[in-house]
């Protein structure tokens, strides 16, 4: 906490010096990226897909990327939810290459993937307890030092109402930012998905959100799943697949936060049947004019 | 209390469905059917891992069988790391055990390449290599007791089948299988350099054997004995050069 504090830059400077709309790299469009200049000003990458020799030709064009856009890093395997601890050899890979890529964010998951020195793979959820909490706040600050950086922790996607929570989960997440110093990357789908999944108000949850940590925005695709229940009812899910376009609702839960934090920037996250970077860069566009329309209300407002 | 809970959690994804029902009820209650969310994500994404891992193994399997069989492999052998792109190094071992697969031991052989490549590649340093002129310097008395130090990424693959025939077929859009025999025994010598990437090419025997021994920290002539013994013809000027010329050599030491 007091490393966090003495020597990093607090979320709010970095955020808002970027606060654009922009896509996730993929590897599809590694060669083409360089066109996207003109309207981005920042990408995302999966830092995963990086921890390679840097003679590696995929890592050498990545050099090229940096070169025109900042970067926004995201991890998805550190696991910082889980009971066993971090892997410290993990940690220190992703420390050479952030010492490398110097990204403006560094983003993780509220989530775990290894439990025993096994990797599942997938962000796997967590009960809401006063244990979970303190493992989960140790584990950031472990992070956060070995990492030399501040943490934003994105909010899950969630399916199942565990029966041993007991926190609100954003209640869980202010605490968390306030014990570590952690700021939040706020995943709009997410949050559109655990609501009706777990049959919940989002506008309630907004209520309770710490608001100040919020450090960027996602929004993403998700799709509808049908499941039968051991009643034999039917039982309708949304499944946080990041495989088409933004559904409207997000959009609409994005401009309701963005009300509330300001301009921030924000990623369309597209993982799976990746399309063309143009219909990329379209769905960029479409979250850049979201942003523009709440830069314009608070120019009113000033006025 | 968090350590069992993951761990449970983990164990039901690693059963198969029929058999978790009643331990699912017990963590989950009602919403125990939604745990298949989590498991097909984690069987689902392993298998796409694992399926870009062994291109040419998925594509002899075909789609159902391949992923049918990652997918009894994933829950036997769930990955140790995040890095996925070095995940599967057991799945030629399982292969080769496949019940199924037992007249068709070309595949784990393949499998066997694919992994020996994706060890290659991530072994590739940016070493310098001792080229065919250091010998030049070398006083001929020392020649027989030279110890070869071989790169990192170098890797040797004996198979009773047409491994390497089979693996290049199958490089282009329409793989074309006429003429090759898959039970023509063959062995490959696989290597990364800075300037081709990863390279595959077929060896004999007794050059696998010469080379292996060197690998193990033979001098040059225990090695050359350890050749001849498979084939009494064996080369030593020619294979030396082969190396030397693809630069398979990090070091030599001279005694």
């Amino acid at each position: 906490m007091s490393v966090i504090e003495r020597d990093m830059p607090a979320v709010e400077s970095a955020a808002r010096s970027y606060s654009r709309a922009a896509i996730g790299l993929r590897n599809p469009h590694l060669a083409e990226i360089g066109k996207a200049r003109s309207e981005l000003i920042w990408l995302e990458i999966h830092s995963e897909n990086y921890l390679l020799p840097p003679t590696t030709p995929r890592y050498q064009a990545l050099e090229r990327v940096r070169h025109d856009f900042a970067l926004s890093c995201h991890g998805v395997g550190l696991s910082i939810c889980s009971a066993d601890g971090l892997d410290r050899q993990h940690l220190q890979d992703l420390r050479v290459l952030y010492d490398r890529l110097q990204p403006f964010q560094v983003s993780e998951h509220l989530a775990w993937s290894v439990i025993d020195g096994r990797y599942y793979n997938d962000l796997l959820p967590i009960p809401y307890t006063d244990e979970t909490l303190d493992i989960v706040c140790r584990n950031i600050d472990q992070a956060q030092e070995a990492l030399g950086r501040r943490l934003l922790i994105e909010n899950p996607s969630r399916y199942i109402d565990l029966p041993n929570s007991d926190w609100p989960e954003p209640v869980f997440l202010r605490e968390m930012a306030r014990r570590t110093g952690c700021g939040l990357l706020f995943d709009v789908n997410n949050l559109f998905i655990s609501a009706h999944n777990l049959n919940f108000d989002a506008a309630d949850y907004l209520q309770d959100i710490p608001v100040a940590a919020i450090g960027q925005f996602h929004v993403a695709g998700h799709s509808r799943r049908e499941l039968t229940a051991a009643d034999g009812k039917l039982d309708q899910l949304l499944i946080d697949d990041h495989g088409s376009t933004v559904l409207e609702g997000v959009w609409q839960l994005l401009d309701e936060m963005l009300a509330l934090t300001g301009a921030l920037p924000v990623l369309v996250e597209w993982d799976n049947q990746v399309p063309t970077l143009d219909v990329l860069l379209a769905e960029a566009r479409h979250a850049q004019q979201r942003l523009d329309a709440v830069a314009g209300k608070a120019g009113n407002h000033a006025a | 209390m968090l350590h069992e809970w993951q761990s449970h959690f983990a164990n039901q994804l690693r059963v198969s469905p029929s058999d978790s029902e009643a331990e699912l009820g017990a963590l989950f209650g009602a919403q125990q059917h939604r745990f298949s969310v989590y498991r097909d994500n984690f069987i689902g994404s392993l298998v796409d891992a694992l399926a870009e891992t062994f291109p040419v193994t998925w594509q002899l399997l075909g789609e159902r069988f391949f992923a049918a069989a990652a997918a009894d492999f994933i829950r036997r052998e769930p990955p140790v790391a995040a890095r996925l792109s070095r995940y599967g190094g057991a799945l030629p071992a399982y292969l080769h055990g496949h019940a199924a697969l037992r007249e068709l031991g070309y595949v784990a052989d393949v499998a066997s390449l694919e992994w020996a490549r994706v060890e290659s590649f991530f072994a590739c340093m940016p070493e310098t290599v001792v080229t065919p002129e250091t010998l030049l310097d070398i006083a001929e008395e020392a020649l027989p007791h030279l110890v070869f130090e071989t790169v990192a990424s170098l890797r040797i693959i004996v198979a009773p089948t047409a491994v390497l025939n089979i693996w290049r077929a199958h490089q282009q859009a329409e793989p074309q299988l006429d003429g090759i025999d898959p039970w023509q025994a063959q062995v490959v010598r696989v290597l990364c350099n800075r300037m081709q990437g990863v390279a595959a090419a077929a060896i004999t025997p007794a050059h696998a054997v010469f080379l292996q021994a060197l690998q193990q920290g033979a001098d040059l002539s225990t090695a050359y004995e350890a050749a001849v013994v498979v084939a009494p013809d064996f080369d030593l000027q020619a294979a030396l050069a082969a190396e030397l010329t693809i630069g398979s050599f990090a070091r030599v030491l001279v005694p």
